[in-house]
C-alpha cells in the first residue's frame, strides 16, 4: 500500500478488494460453460461412465456371458488368500511377467525410437530440395494402421519365405533361418523391430519441430567461433531441445504401455510378449472373466494414471520455469 | 563450410536415402509380394518380377472387403464431424475465456486421451449393448469418442489460443455474441486448423483396431483392419500371404496419398498437440 | 454524441492495482487524450469505458446511464484499435458493415451507411478488397470507417498512429482532426505521443501509475504542470530542470543556482521555506543566449544540432555533468565550444516543490 499522498495532497484509499465479479464476466463465463456443456456430457458417457463401470466389475465375479448377474466380491479379483496360497490379480505371476514385459518393451522401443528419432531429425533438419517428399515419407509408418505394419513386418520376418532372413543369411551374419515371430528367444525383439519402424518417424518429427524453434544466431556466433559441430550438439542443442525431448519421451513411453495391436496381430501366442492389455483382453474376452480381467485393466489404468499425472506435472514444471 | 563439400553432400544424400529406404521398404516389398501368386510366393524376390493382379482380386471376392473400407470410412468421418463440432465449441470456451477450472478441466481433458482403451472395455461393451449398438458402426462412431474427442480438443485449443485478442474485442464491441464470433469470425481463420485436425482425428480412427474387434461381429461390419487382421487360408497354418499383402496395399496408398498431399499440416497438428501442450 | 463521466474508478487485476480513483468527465463533443508513459493506465482506462474490462469499483456513465454493467454493444461506443483488427477474410465492404449486421439494421440501411462513410473517408474504391490488399494508412481508414458507420455517441481511439511511418502518421493526423470537426463526435485518444495530444485534444489527461496527474485544454497544460511529472512529460524537446536553493520566498522567489548565481522566478512560493531544496525548471524554446558578460549564468557549448527550421544547443553548466537546452532560431546558434552567457527570463520559469509539486505561476496561460 503507497504512502505518497495523493493528487489533492490527502492521503490514498487503499485498493478496494473485488467483491463480486460483474455481470459481463457472469455472462461469458456462464456461456463458456454452455460451450462446454456438449463435449462434457460426451465425455462422462463415453469416459467416465464405462471406466468407473469397469472398476465396478473387477470387484464382482462377473463373467461376460452373464453380466447382469454379477456379485460383489470386493478385492478377491486383486488378492485373496485361500488356504494356503494368494490369488487374485496381484499375485498372478502371469500378470506381472506382462507388466514387466510392457515396461521392458516400453522403455528399450522408446530409447531406441529417440535416439533414431534425433539422428533423422537432424538430418531432415538441413534445407533441401525434396525436404517436403523425404518427410511425406517418412510419415507413412506413423500413417498406415498398426496392423497393417504387423502384417507387413510378419511376412518380411517369416520364418520361411520372410526377407529378412533372406538378407541376414545372404550377407552371412546368420547361419539358420530364425523364427522371429514363434522363437521365445527372439518375439520381443521382433515386437521392438516393428514398433520402433513405426514410431520412429513420429519421434523425429517431434524433435525436428523442436529443433526448428531454435534461434539461428546461437549457431551462427558458433560457427564464427570456430565451435566443432559436435560440441555444438552436445553443448548448444542437445539442452535447448531437452524440455520438448522430454515431454516427448513422455508421451511415447505412455503410449508404449498401452500397446495392444501390434502384438496380438504379430505374436499373439507368444508369452514373452504378453502385455498388460492383451492379457487383460484375454481375460475379458477370451476366457470371459469380466471381473478378473477388469481387475487387470484397473491396475493398468492406475500405473498409467501414476505416470500420466508425472507427465502433466513434469509439463506443468517446465512450463513453470521458462515463463 | 566444410573442407570437402562434395563427400558432406554425398554423405548426407546417403543418409537421406537410408531414412526413406527405411520408412519405406516394408511397403514396397508388400507391393511387390501382392504382385505374386503361388509358387513364386515362397521364394524371395526384392524387385518385382511378376504382375499378377489376382491376389488384389481375391481379397475382394472372399470377404466384404469394399465394405468394409466403406465402413471404415463413414465410421472415421462421422466421429471426425462430430469431434469437430463439439471440439470447436470446446476449444472457445477453453482457449478464450478465463473461468474458475479452466485449467482442472483441461489437465483432465487431456488425462482422458491417456486412458488406456482395455480400462474401460468391459463397462463399453456393456454399454454398447444396452444401447443396442453391438456389431453396429454406430457403436465404433460412439465408442471412438473416447480418444478424438480430448484430442480434437487439445489441439484445437492450442490453435485457437493463438488468434488475435484484438480481433475478438473487435466484433464484441460491434456486438457479435460468441456463437458469432466462433462461426464467422473464428472458424473462417481456423479451417487450416480444423483440416489438421479433423486429419489426424481421421488418421487415428482409420487405424483403431481394438474396439473394431471387440464390437463387431460379422464381416460386413467389420473395419479394414479388423478385416486384414482376420484374413485366413484355408488351413490353420497357412496364411494367404499374397493376399493380407494385396489387402494391406490397398489400405496403405489412400493413406500415402493424403500424407504425401497434407505432410506439413500433419507435421504441424502433430507438434502442437504434444509439443505446445 | 453523449458525455462521459467517471467516478471514482478503480481497477485492479489481482494484487495490481492498474487504476486509482479516477474521477473524469469528457463533455459531449470534445476530443480526450489520454497520455502517460507505458504502463499507465491509459489504455486500461479506455478499455474500461469500451466494456472491454469490467471496473473494480466506481462508476462509468455514457451520456448519463450507468453502463457498468452494460456490454460494449450496448453503450454506444465504437472502437479503433491499434493494429486495426480488421476481419481477415472479409473485404472492406463486410468488415464494416458487420456491426449494423449484428444489430439487425435493415440491408438498405447498412448499405447506405457504408458507402456514405466510405465516401467521406475515400476509400470507397476499396469496398470490395480484402485488408490484406491495402496499404496501412488504407487500413487505417476501414478502421475508422468501421466505427463511424455504427454511429456511435463515442469514439475511442486505442494509439491508432502508432503503426504507421512517420509521414503518413502526421497526414492521419490532420484527417482525424477534420473527421472530429465534422462529424462533431466524442471522441477519447489513447496515445503515448504527446504531440499528438497537443495538436488533436480540446482536453488533456495524464496519467501515470494508474492517477491522474493533470486535466486541461493543451495549452493549461503547457503553461501550468501541476508538478514536474506534467512539466517534463509535456513540450519537446523536455523542459530543462536544474536543482536550485529557496533565497527568498518572495514574489518574485528569488533562487540560489549550485553556482552560486541568483535566480528570479516569478511564482508565488509563500508556502515554502526559506532555504528549502527546490527544482526550477524552463523550457528550451524560452532559454535566452547572450554574450557572457551580460548574465550572471553562463557556459559552455557542449553539442548543438541544426535542424533547419530551428537549432538545439546542449550547453554545459559549471563542473556538472547536465546539459541544459536550448532552442534557437535557425542561424543564431553559437558554435561548438565557445563560452555563452545564460538568461533565464523569470517570467518563463517554473519552480517545483522537493515534493514536486509546482508553484503557483504569476503569469496567465498565453
Amino acid at each position: 500500500m503507497s504512502m505518497t499522498p495523493g493528487p489533492d495532497g490527502g492521503p490514498r484509499s487503499p485498493p478496494v478488494k473485488r467483491l463480486q465479479p460483474s455481470q459481463l464476466t457472469r455472462h461469458r463465463t456462464r456461456t463458456a460453460w454452455l460451450f462446454l456443456a456438449p463435449l462434457l456430457a460426451v465425455l462422462l458417457l463415453v469416459a467416465g461412465w464405462p471406466l468407473l463401470r469397469s472398476i465396478w466389475f473387477s470387484l464382482t465375479d462377473a463373467d461376460l456371458s452373464l453380466l447382469g448377474q454379477a456379485r460383489f466380491i470386493g478385492l478377491e479379483n486383486y488378492l485373496v488368500r485361500t488356504g494356503d496360497a494368494w490369488y487374485g490379480i496381484l499375485a498372478d505371476p502371469q500378470w506381472w511377467a506382462a507388466v514387466l514385459n510392457t515396461m521392458y518393451f516400453a522403455l528399450v522401443s522408446v530409447s531406441i525410437e529417440t535416439a533414431l528419432g534425433l539422428g533423422i531429425a537432424l538430418v531432415l533438419n538441413a534445407n533441401f530440395r525434396m525436404r517436403g517428399l523425404v518427410r511425406a515419407a517418412v510419415l507413412i509408418p506413423w500413417a498406415i494402421p498398426t496392423i497393417v505394419s504387423a502384417k507387413m513386418w510378419g511376412w518380411m520376418l517369416h520364418d520361411q519365405f520372410g526377407i529378412l532372413n533372406d538378407l541376414l543369411m545372404r550377407v552371412g551374419m546368420i547361419q539358420q533361418a530364425i523364427a522371429w515371430t514363434a522363437d521365445p528367444d527372439r518375439v520381443m525383439t521382433a515386437v521392438i523391430l516393428v514398433d520402433v519402424w513405426k514410431t520412429t518417424p513420429f519421434m523425429a518429427l517431434l524433435i525436428l519441430a523442436a529443433l526448428q524453434l531454435l534461434p539461428r544466431d546461437c549457431y551462427e556466433a558458433a560457427r564464427v567461433d570456430g565451435i566443432h559441430p559436435l560440441r555444438v550438439f552436445t553443448r548448444v542443442t542437445l539442452p535447448l531441445i531437452r524440455p520438448a525431448l522430454m515431454v516427448a519421451v513422455i508421451f511415447r513411453l505412455l503410449d508404449a504401455l498401452r500397446m495392444f495391436d501390434l502384438v496380438y496381430v504379430l505374436t499373439p501366442n507368444a508369452a514373452e510378449t504378453a502385455m498388460m492389455s492383451t492379457f487383460a483382453r484375454q481375460q475379458l474376452v477370451d476366457f470371459q472373466q469380466v471381473g478378473y480381467g477388469s481387475a487387470a485393466t484397473t491396475v493398468m489404468f492406475f500405473i498409467i494414471a501414476i505416470l500420466t499425472a508425472a507427465y502433466i506435472t513434469l509439463g506443468r514444471v517446465r512450463l513453470g520455469a521458462t515463463r | 563450410m566444410s573442407r570437402t563439400p562434395v563427400l558432406h553432400a554425398f554423405g548426407f544424400y546417403l543418409a537421406v536415402s537410408v531414412i526413406v529406404l527405411y520408412a519405406v521398404f516394408p511397403f514396397y516389398y508388400a507391393v511387390v509380394t501382392s504382385l505374386k501368386t503361388g509358387s513364386a510366393l515362397f521364394r524371395v524376390d526384392y524387385f518385382p518380377f511378376s504382375w499378377d493382379w489376382q491376389n488384389y482380386l481375391a481379397v475382394f471376392q472372399q470377404q466384404p472387403f469394399g465394405r468394409n473400407i466403406l465402413n471404415s470410412a463413414v465410421v472415421a468421418v462421422v466421429v471426425v464431424l462430430i469431434s469437430l463440432l463439439l471440439g470447436t465449441l470446446a476449444a472457445y470456451a477453453l482457449s478464450r475465456v478465463a473461468f474458475r477450472g479452466r485449467g482442472l478441466l483441461l489437465v483432465t481433458i487431456l488425462a482422458v486421451s491417456m486412458f488406456p482403451q482395455v480400462a474401460v472395455l468391459s463397462g463399453m461393451f456393456e454399454l454398447i449393448r444396452a444401447l443396442g449398438l453391438y456389431n453396429n458402426l454406430s457403436g465404433l462412431v460412439f465408442s471412438y469418442l473416447l480418444f478424438t474427442l480430448p484430442f480434437t480438443v487439445w489441439v484445437l485449443t492450442t490453435f485457437m489460443r493463438e488468434l488475435p485478442k484484438e480481433l475478438e474485442e473487435a466484433a464484441i464491441v460491434d456486438g457479435a455474441s460468441p456463437w458469432t464470433i466462433v462461426v464467422r469470425i473464428f472458424l473462417p481463420l481456423l479451417w487450416p486448423a480444423m483440416v489438421t485436425t479433423g486429419l489426424l482425428a481421421f488418421i487415428q480412427a482409420w487405424n483403431e483396431f481394438l474396439f473394431a474387434l471387440t464390437f463387431t461381429l460379422t464381416d460386413e461390419q467389420r473395419t479394414v483392419p479388423v478385416a486384414i487382421a482376420l484374413i485366413s487360408g484355408g488351413s490353420q497354418y497357412e496364411l494367404p500371404w499374397g493376399n493380407i499383402m494385396a489387402a494391406s496395399v490397398v489400405v496403405t496408398v489412400p493413406v500415402v496419398v493424403l500424407v504425401l498431399v497434407f505432410q506439413r499440416r500433419i507435421i504441424a497438428g502433430l507438434t502442437a498437440g504434444a509439443l505446445k501442450g | 454524441m453523449a458525455a462521459v463521466s467517471l467516478h471514482r474508478v478503480n481497477k485492479a487485476f489481482g494484487r495490481v492495482q492498474a487504476l486509482r480513483q479516477v474521477d473524469l468527465d469528457v463533455a459531449a463533443g470534445e476530443f480526450c487524450c489520454f497520455v502517460g508513459p507505458s504502463g499507465c493506465g491509459k489504455s486500461t482506462l479506455l478499455r474500461l469505458i469500451a466494456g472491454l474490462e469490467d471496473v473494480s469499483t466506481g462508476e462509468i456513465r455514457i451520456g448519463g446511464q450507468l453502463v457498468n454493467d452494460r456490454p460494449p454493444a450496448q453503450r454506444g461506443v465504437a472502437m479503433v484499435f491499434q493494429s486495426y483488427a480488421l476481419y481477415p477474410h472479409m473485404t472492406v465492404y463486410q468488415n464494416m458493415a458487420f456491426g449494423l449486421q449484428q444489430s439487425k439494421a435493415p440491408r438498405q440501411t447498412i448499405r447506405e451507411r457504408v458507402e456514405e462513410t466510405a465516401r467521406l473517408l475515400q476509400i470507397d474504391g476499396l469496398l470490395e478488397r480484402l485488408p490484406k490488399q491495402l496499404s496501412g494508412g488504407q487500413r487505417q481508414r476501414v478502421a475508422i470507417g468501421r466505427a463511424i458507420v455504427r454511429q456511435p455517441r463515442v469514439f475511442l481511439f486505442d494509439e491508432p498512429l502508432s503503426n504507421l511511418d512517420a509521414s503518413l502518421r502526421q497526414q492521419t493526423r490532420v484527417e482525424i482532426a477534420k473527421l472530429h470537426t465534422q462529424l462533431q463526435a466524442t471522441m477519447i485518444y489513447v496515445t503515448h505521443d504527446q504531440i499528438e495530444a497537443m495538436t488533436l485534444a480540446d482536453k488533456i489527461v495524464v496519467l501515470r501509475d494508474g492517477q491522474v496527474e493533470q486535466v486541461g485544454p493543451p495549452l493549461q497544460l503547457y503553461h501550468h504542470p501541476v508538478n514536474r511529472f506534467v512539466a517534463g512529460f509535456i513540450g519537446s524537446p523536455q523542459m530543462n530542470f536544474l536543482p536550485a536553493r529557496l533565497r527568498r520566498n518572495s514574489t518574485p522567489a528569488e533562487l540560489t543556482l549550485p553556482g552560486g548565481e541568483t535566480q528570479q522566478v516569478a511564482v508565488d512560493a509563500l508556502a515554502l521555506p526559506a532555504g528549502a531544496a527546490v527544482t526550477c525548471g524552463i523550457r528550451p524554446e524560452h532559454v535566452e543566449l547572450v554574450r557572457p558578460e551580460d548574465a550572471a549564468l553562463g557556459g559552455t557549448v557542449a553539442l548543438r544540432e541544426r535542424l533547419g527550421d530551428h537549432s538545439l544547443v546542449f550547453l554545459r553548466i559549471g563542473d556538472g555533468d547536465e546539459l541544459l537546452t536550448a532552442k534557437l532560431a535557425p542561424g543564431t546558434e553559437p558554435a561548438a565550444g565557445q563560452q555563452v552567457g545564460i538568461r533565464l527570463p523569470p517570467e518563463h520559469c517554473h519552480l517545483f516543490a522537493a515534493d514536486d509539486r509546482a508553484c503557483l505561476r504569476a503569469v496567465d496561460a498565453r
